[in-house]
């Protein structure tokens, strides 16, 4: 049974935005608008945090992609009174959109707030609807939504595989925002197979996840910007 | 009441609520809406080129059932490599944009009231004839002005026979001309130049935020990574400039520096290199002319630049007037000159200044001085491509419009364009009856917006051609529907730093939208209607492409987009003389075009040491003899140039190590000097896309809003607070943002976001074109953004 | 261990709802009833027989039905496909005169959908016939006994215990992405 995991290179990284619009192409994430935006209410599965430190002359700006961490201690499962967000065999944090009820405990649960509640049905019109990806179903209004490491395509994978009979190989899994990175960025696979990218960039000693100390073990890695800073952690 | 009786009753409202509400909520949810994918769900994925910019990255587009869900980046495109900015991501909505003009418009209220009533498209065409016929049967061709975004490529190459064909010389590009006019100065005449950076290590970049703006961030994204990923010595960036912005964040230096200083940090490099003796004397001895000084027979000496800069631009100097600190000058230009395949790019920040040309030769003196032009991992010549290029029917009798008082056209500059508003105005030397606005939208975004939309108010007859109604079609008396760049057919030439020639593929993904029609299309059916001869023998503008394809074809270079391993394995071939052959004929050409995408050379530039300088005269300058020449022929003119730059004229100015930054430093006065912030996401028509404008400012923690950016402490000065409203003044506008504070600015600087500020249902933001000063870079004519001066101060 | 927590999480949640936050109680009727198909029961265009198709002149179901072994969805035959046939009339029944008289006026056919899943739900024809080895009538009933078109689904409202019990019957997975994206 495969582990699915992330490993995103913030030497490689540019900060370009494109896994956060592909994501909401690829998932069919509507736009906020002003209103909602200035409310906080606009939904990106894939967010981008930036951390400045330090004075004129001296400052360092760090930017990092932030999808769901998909951690293997999750503590937004823990609080669901319904089951609607569980953490599956092989490691995926789903969100299942119909069990939902909506209570937010989730969504506070959250120390890296990856979670979305929908506060108001999408603004979408018409003409749109036809271009929609038709393997991501809209969610309606009153449930909470995440970043789902793409898991719809697993699902069309697992039917290819089938159809060749074979197992799934690296690779043949991949998520939005790892095809579409200019900068090649991420790498997403398998961390319980040592032959894959990811699992190898996990044992990198620039591999860091965020907010170590509360043990929540994520699956995606950062690697540090190298020498650049001359440290290791946040 | 008690508490239990108080929850009890509170269930059952709960309850009755929630009866009421349970239709609404599912009409709502949009769930039980029967989706459009009644069909198979069949998917396909079609190979094209993003048209959201002129950067040319390939894109892959999934279609399900026919209709297109998803642009994925195309792997093999030599470009992008599967990469792709977010606003080529998010083009999709351009499609259903509800600003997107539906069938062809005739201005029906008053010029600019944005009335229009719908007009079929055989009336729309026949108008157009007409009125162009018109101009022609009274013996004034040169009356129709055509202002066109590209200049490149078959299509650029339509429009052009299109006016020659018509008579008219009044075809003007939109395309930065910076870097040729920059070129003729110091290499002779006007050239494009290409970097060699896949093959280069260092790349210092002036005032270039290279991972956003530019050409093609994608590319640059890309080559970071390849750079990253190499075995042995690892490829670096270098960011001067006075905004940390994502790309200064995340190259892996970042050199803070005074606005509009660059040349002069260059200059300071200079110093060091020529002091350090770190120069490649056998390269600027034999390809570099005006280094050491010269004697004529009278026995006059000449300064050669050697002299100048030892004489004028000592370290501590320039570490005071730019604020970068005397080791990091020092650091600098050590790493540059010993670092093999280092090169320095001059960006916007540079060019965009009222001297510009003269920072950018500074820059590519550094080019110049450590033997980087034409060799490895350095300067070359630009692309060449196996196009065979018609010659084009003898010139018009009549001169440009703007010609009689053009002061910067000849180096090949684009002054032509920004004086255009006053010569319609004053209609001399002759009027100009028609205008055609082929995808571009100068009264957004020219710095004389306003008196652009004077000028086209007085000419006679406007034709816009846009896909989405925008500030200049809204002028128009006819308004044409284009197609997205998902609909039509082209031979884009990437505009990109990649230092191979590219040629991608644009198809239809989906049938035109609309009564959409693509614009090529429509120029050639007018030449069909108004010229006899080879205008005939095209059917429409696919046809028109294919026969030009036929060029590639039968070119003995390049191959099509193939995978990393195939690439190699041909140019493995290719060095022994071998050649594979994917395709037997034109048919097979074209349908493997369609399929990989598009056609490229992948073999390497050619070394040669004879022609190392990418310039006509095959030297590097370091004194100018393209300007000499212009000063022998009339000083006045010269020097009114270089008076305009702030620059010393008695034609001192041709020698490059005599250019002197101005004295008065920025920032000393309460006026802080203008920084336009370039970001990814306002690409193209970045901001009009609704999601892309909520991402906008996504990691300065913005939304939907328009900012201004001051470093703390010159807030502090000005007693300004963050999140305040302030005004931002200059003497030709004023306009009110939020303000942000930027620790990562340089003190007395001004940094707003450019391409804000749209008309249409998006629209959010101020326009900060509005406010600038019409200064201009003295020979090349762009816009010079930092010598807009602004004053900042609460408002209310 | 697992017990206990599950307790805590009842409770905390009893008192949520107690507290009165109306949109949980919204949103619970909301999300249930998320999972019901709606078939239309509008009547179909052609009182058209499976029977006559499938028994009398031996078509298979996939002649009609074109996708239904090669893809996601089956799809309801397409005017192209009934024309196949019918562009003539074969025999003498007035649904059948309707029917070529419908096709050449090129006018498309609207049947109404039976069968519908709703959005959230993945569901692969493929998958099922092709891979699983599963015939159509462990979904669809015994198509072939009819002599007019269905007018709701045969074997029952198809739901989500109908799929799970056949996953669980035949060891396939019940994780909820399995079909739930």
């Amino acid at each position: 049974m495969a582990r699915w995991g992330m490993v995103i290179d913030l030497d490689k990284c540019t900060a370009c935005g494109s896994c956060m619009a592909v994501c909401r192409e690829e998932n069919n994430i509507p736009a906020a608008g002003p209103a909602l935006a200035g409310e906080g209410r606009s939904i990106f599965w894939m967010d981008m945090l930036t951390i400045t430190e330090g004075e004129y002359p001296s400052i360092t700006k760090r930017i990092l992609p932030r999808p769901c961490f998909q951690c293997e201690n999750p503590p937004c499962t823990k609080v669901c009174p319904v089951g609607a967000t569980y953490k599956n065999d092989e490691g995926l944090v789903a969100q299942i959109y119909a069990r939902c009820i909506g209570c937010r405990y989730c969504v506070a649960g959250c120390p890296y707030s990856a979670k979305y509640f929908n506060w108001y049905p999408p603004s979408r019109r018409d003409e749109e609807k036809k271009y929609l990806n038709p393997d991501v179903s809209l969610r309606p209004k009153g449930v909470v939504e995440k970043c789902s490491f793409c898991a719809h395509r697993l699902v069309r994978v697992r039917e290819n595989l089938a159809a060749e009979n074979r197992e799934i190989a690296e690779g043949d899994y991949t998520t939005a925002c790892q095809e579409v990175c200019p900068a090649k960025a991420i790498a997403f696979g398998d961390l319980d197979n040592p032959y894959s990218a990811v699992s190898r960039l996990a044992h990198s000693v620039r591999a860091f996840t965020l907010l170590e100390d509360l043990g929540t073990r994520p699956k995606v890695f950062y690697l540090t910007e190298g020498e650049k800073h001359g440290r290791f952690k946040i | 009441m008690e508490r239990r009786d108080f929850l009890a009753a509170l269930g059952k409202c709960t309850a009755a609520l929630t009866v009421l509400q349970f239709d609404t909520l599912l009409a709502a949810s949009g769930y039980h809406e029967d989706g459009p994918y009644s069909g198979p769900l069949l998917t396909n994925y079609i190979s094209s080129t993003c048209g959201a910019c002129p950067g040319g990255c390939g894109i892959r587009i999934r279609r399900v059932d026919g209709i297109p869900v998803g642009i994925q980046g195309n792997p093999v495109h030599p470009v992008s490599r599967g990469g792709l900015c977010p606003v080529g991501v998010a083009a999709m909505a351009l499609l259903v944009h509800p600003d997107r003009i539906r069938q062809p418009l005739m201005r029906s209220g008053p010029r600019g009231s944005g009335q229009f009533k719908p007009v079929s498209w055989e009336t729309a065409e026949q108008m157009l004839a007409d009125k162009l016929s018109e101009l022609r049967q009274s013996g004034t061709p040169e009356q129709l002005l055509l202002l066109d975004s590209r200049e490149k490529g078959p299509g650029g190459e339509m429009i052009q026979k299109f006016m020659a064909d018509f008579g008219s010389p009044n075809l003007y590009s939109m395309s930065d001309p910076s870097q040729p006019v920059c070129s003729a100065v110091w290499g002779g005449t006007p050239a494009e130049i290409s970097y060699d950076l896949e093959n280069a290590r260092l790349a210092l970049c002036f005032g270039y935020p290279v991972f956003e703006g530019g050409n093609n961030p994608v590319y640059f994204a890309g080559l970071r990574s390849r750079w990253l990923d190499a075995e042995g010595q690892k490829g670096r960036f270098i960011v001067v400039d006075p905004r940390l912005s994502a790309s200064a964040a995340k190259a892996e230096r970042w050199v803070p520096i005074e606005a509009g200083t660059h040349g002069l940090l260059a200059l300071g490099l200079a110093y060091l290199i020529v002091k350090e003796q770190l120069y490649d004397a056998r390269f600027v001895a034999e390809f570099c002319t005006g280094f050491e000084d010269e004697t004529d027979r009278q026995g006059n000496v000449t300064e050669g630049f050697k002299s100048l800069v030892l004489k004028n631009y000592y370290p501590a100097y320039v570490s005071e007037k730019t604020g970068v600190q005397l080791d990091q000058i020092i650091s600098l230009a050590r790493t540059f000159a010993t670092t093999p395949g280092a090169i320095a790019i001059p960006g916007a920040g540079v060019t965009g200044t009222v001297d510009g040309t003269y920072q950018a030769w500074a820059v590519m003196a550094l080019n110049a001085l450590t033997g980087r032009l034409g060799v490895r991992g350095g300067v070359g010549p630009a692309n060449k491509y196996p196009f065979r290029t018609e010659p084009l029917k003898e010139g018009a009798a009549m001169p440009l419009v703007s010609a009689s008082t053009e002061q910067f056209a000849y180096l090949g500059g684009r002054g032509a364009v920004e004086s255009l508003p006053e010569r319609i105005l004053a209609g001399a030397p002759y009027h100009i009856n028609l205008a055609i606005l082929n995808n571009v939208n100068p009264v957004y975004d020219s710095p004389q917006a306003n008196r652009f939309r004077q000028a086209l108010q007085a000419i006679p007859f406007s034709v816009a051609v846009t896909c989405l109604q925008n500030e200049t079609s809204l002028l128009a008396d006819l308004v044409l529907p284009e197609c997205t760049f998902l609909e039509k057919y082209d031979l884009v030439i990437p505009d990109s730093a990649f230092s191979h020639p590219v040629v991608s593929l644009t198809q239809p993904v989906i049938a035109p939208l609309f009564e959409s029609r693509q614009s090529e299309d429509v120029f050639l059916a007018l030449g069909k209607r108004l010229f006899a001869g080879d205008w005939q023998q095209w059917e429409n503008y696919r046809s028109y492409l294919m026969a030009k394809s036929r060029d590639l074809f039968q070119s003995d270079a390049g191959t099509l987009f193939s995978d990393q391993f195939t690439v190699s394995f041909e140019s493995l071939l290719a060095q022994r003389g071998w050649r594979r052959k994917e395709y037997q004929n034109l048919e097979e050409f074209w349908e493997q075009l369609k399929t990989t995408g598009g056609w490229w050379d992948p073999t390497p530039q050619q070394e040669t040491d004879t022609e190392r300088v990418p310039a006509s005269s095959g030297k590097f300058h370091f004194r100018s003899e393209s300007l000499a020449t212009r000063f022998d022929q009339s000083p006045a003119r010269l020097n009114r140039a270089l008076a305009s730059a702030g620059l010393d004229g008695n034609g001192s100015a041709q020698m490059l190590g005599a250019y002197r930054h101005p004295e008065d430093k920025p920032g000393e006065s309460d006026h802080l000097s203008l920084y336009l912030i370039e970001l990814t996401t306002l690409r193209g028509d970045g901001a009009r896309i609704e999601k892309i404008a909520d991402m906008v400012g996504y990691y300065d923690n913005v939304k939907w809003q328009c900012w201004i950016e001051l470093n703390p402490e010159t807030a502090a000065k000005l007693k300004v607070n963050p999140g305040d409203r302030v005004w931002v003044e200059s003497p030709y506008g004023r306009k009110q943002l939020p303000l942000q504070l930027n620790p990562g600015l340089v003190p007395g600087v001004a940094a707003i976001p450019a391409g804000l500020g749209r008309s249409g249902t998006f629209a959010f933001g101020e326009n900060i074109f509005d406010i600038l000063a019409p200064a201009r870079e003295c020979f090349s004519g762009v816009p010079a953004v930092a010598e807009t001066k602004v004053r900042v101060y609460a408002a209310g | 261990m697992s017990g206990s927590s599950t307790n805590i999480t009842v409770r905390a949640a009893g008192r949520f709802l107690l507290l009165g936050i109306v949109p949980l109680a919204l949103n619970l009727a909301c999300g249930r009833s998320q999972a019901v198909p709606v078939a239309s029961s509008a009547p179909q265009p052609i009182q058209f027989s499976h029977k006559i198709h499938i028994v009398d002149q031996g078509l298979d179901c996939v002649e009609c039905h074109r996708y239904v072994v090669k893809n996601r969805k089956a799809t309801l035959p397409t005017n192209e496909v009934c024309a196949g046939c019918h562009s003539e009339p074969q025999g003498s029944s007035s649904e059948e005169q309707k029917l070529v008289a419908l096709l050449s006026s090129g006018e498309e056919i609207k049947w109404q959908r039976v069968y519908v899943l709703p959005e959230h739900v993945y569901f692969s024809h493929f998958r099922h016939v092709t891979l699983g080895q599963i015939g159509c009538q462990n979904c669809h009933g015994e198509m072939k006994e009819l002599a007019a078109p269905p007018r709701k689904p045969a074997t029952g409202i198809i739901n989500m215990n109908f799929c799970i019990g056949c996953h669980k019957d035949r060891r396939a997975s019940t994780d909820c992405l399995a079909c739930h994206t």
